[in-house]
């Protein structure tokens, strides 16, 4: 009877981390609007939608969307954000959990189309659309923006001062050079840094 | 009520091993600075390429022979997809002029100029060698140490004969240290996809047209 008193804890426990475990600057970064239609890209842009998968567990986690070297997106489970992107390059799209920067295993490469829409998902190991960052088609795109939240970023354009291209690039190829991420230089650099916070 | 209880557990566990199939999205597209036109010299024809908007909509699963626990791995690669940019690099560094085209005849009405179409199909992959990796259990399942990849490249004539034909592969591999970096189960896909492009490149390269 002990026995199965310690699982039932380990099983709450587990779940209660999964659920409302994780420190999370979502509302910090970002702010839930009415989502509009937004203009038609340019030739030169790629309109980038991006969206977090609706699904509870890890819900709490905060996401942050990184292209290249540019905050673009930063969502809480079941709502998304849209970038327009110059198409003049191909885009690492990093998905970065709870301000972990320097762990990027979320990625996915964004072939531009100019004048065109993309549109990227991050979706959790129990969705059954994979684990990860990956392409969703335009017809279910469609569908999620009319259920899903839109998420407003507070500062537009915000650096991190890391290519994730570049570091990926160099990670395929086996370069040396490979950039060392700093991860607690890019939090002390963001914008809405609260140094009280490490107190 | 035995056998009752019996099937109930059966249903139970399926349902289970079923709900903790996870399905990881590989994305395998090379970068384009790894394909360069060093020592290239660029064939004076302009030549289309078919890699129809159709095409990259296509995609095929492999489902791991390893299974961890109850859990089940399955990769979803697209292969027509996550090549179109490098393919396109490789055109661009071997010939004059690259036209894209949607399908075979429109690659000869669109242009006079145009007296070849190049086209890549058939993707396949044989070894994937999935490695249990501990460590990383929470965030990968399991990662991906090797895996090859090989596809069908075709030149036609005006005449849609076949002027040149060739099976490429590629091979590529990333180790737990490099996928822990943030390569993911995506590196030794992407490695392997590289290869089989720069091999792509040697050959047209080497090409009389």
């Amino acid at each position: 009877m002990n026995k199965m008193n310690s699982f039932i804890k380990v099983v709450v426990i587990f779940l209660l981390l999964n659920v409302f475990g994780c420190s999370n600057k979502v509302a910090l970064y970002s702010s839930e609007v009415k989502y509009s239609l937004p203009s038609p890209p340019s030739a030169n842009e790629t309109l980038l939608y991006l969206f977090r998968e609706d699904t509870i567990v890890g819900g709490a986690i905060g996401l942050t969307f990184v292209a290249d070297d540019t905050v673009v997106a930063t969502l809480s489970h079941g709502t998304f954000s849209y970038v327009n992107l110059p198409a003049d390059k191909p885009y690492e799209i990093v998905a970065v959990m709870n301000e972990n920067f320097a762990d990027p295993k979320y990625h996915f490469r964004l072939d531009p189309e100019p004048g065109g829409n993309a549109y990227v998902m991050w979706s959790n190991a129990l969705g059954l659309r994979g684990f990860g960052v990956s392409a969703i088609d335009e017809g279910y795109a469609e569908k999620i923006i009319k259920e899903y939240g839109y998420r407003k970023l507070k500062i537009k354009g915000e650096k991190i001062g890391v290519s994730y291209n570049e570091y990926f690039d160099k990670l395929v190829t086996k370069d040396s050079s490979i950039p060392v991420i700093d991860n607690e230089k890019i939090i002390r650099n963001r914008p809405l840094y609260d140094a009280s916070e490490e107190q | 009520m035995q056998f009752i209880n019996r099937v109930l557990t059966t249903l139970f566990l399926l349902v289970l091993a079923a709900s903790c199939t996870t399905y990881l999205p590989v994305q395998m597209t090379p970068p384009l600075s790894a394909i360069n036109a060093d020592g290239i010299n660029k064939k004076p024809v302009a030549i289309a390429y078919l890699l129809p908007s159709v095409s990259k909509r296509l995609s095929f699963n492999q489902t791991s022979s390893y299974h961890y626990g109850i859990l089940s791995h399955t990769l979803k690669l697209s292969p027509y997809r996550d090549s179109s940019p490098v393919f396109r690099k490789v055109l661009k560094n071997v010939f004059k002029e690259i036209v894209p085209v949607r399908s075979v005849s429109a690659a000869f009405d669109s242009s006079a100029n145009i007296k070849y179409l190049i086209s890549i199909s058939d993707f396949k992959t044989h070894t994937t060698d999935f490695k249990t990796a501990i460590g990383y259990v929470e965030h990968y399942g399991q990662s991906v140490n090797q895996f090859d990849i090989s596809f069908m490249c075709k030149i036609i004539d005006r005449n849609n004969s076949v002027v040149w034909k060739q099976k490429i592969a590629g091979y590529g591999t990333a180790t737990d240290d490099e996928i822990v970096k943030g390569g993911a189960n995506a590196l030794a896909p992407t490695r392997a996809l590289l290869s089989a492009f720069q091999t792509l490149q040697k050959k047209l390269d080497a090409l009389e047209l």
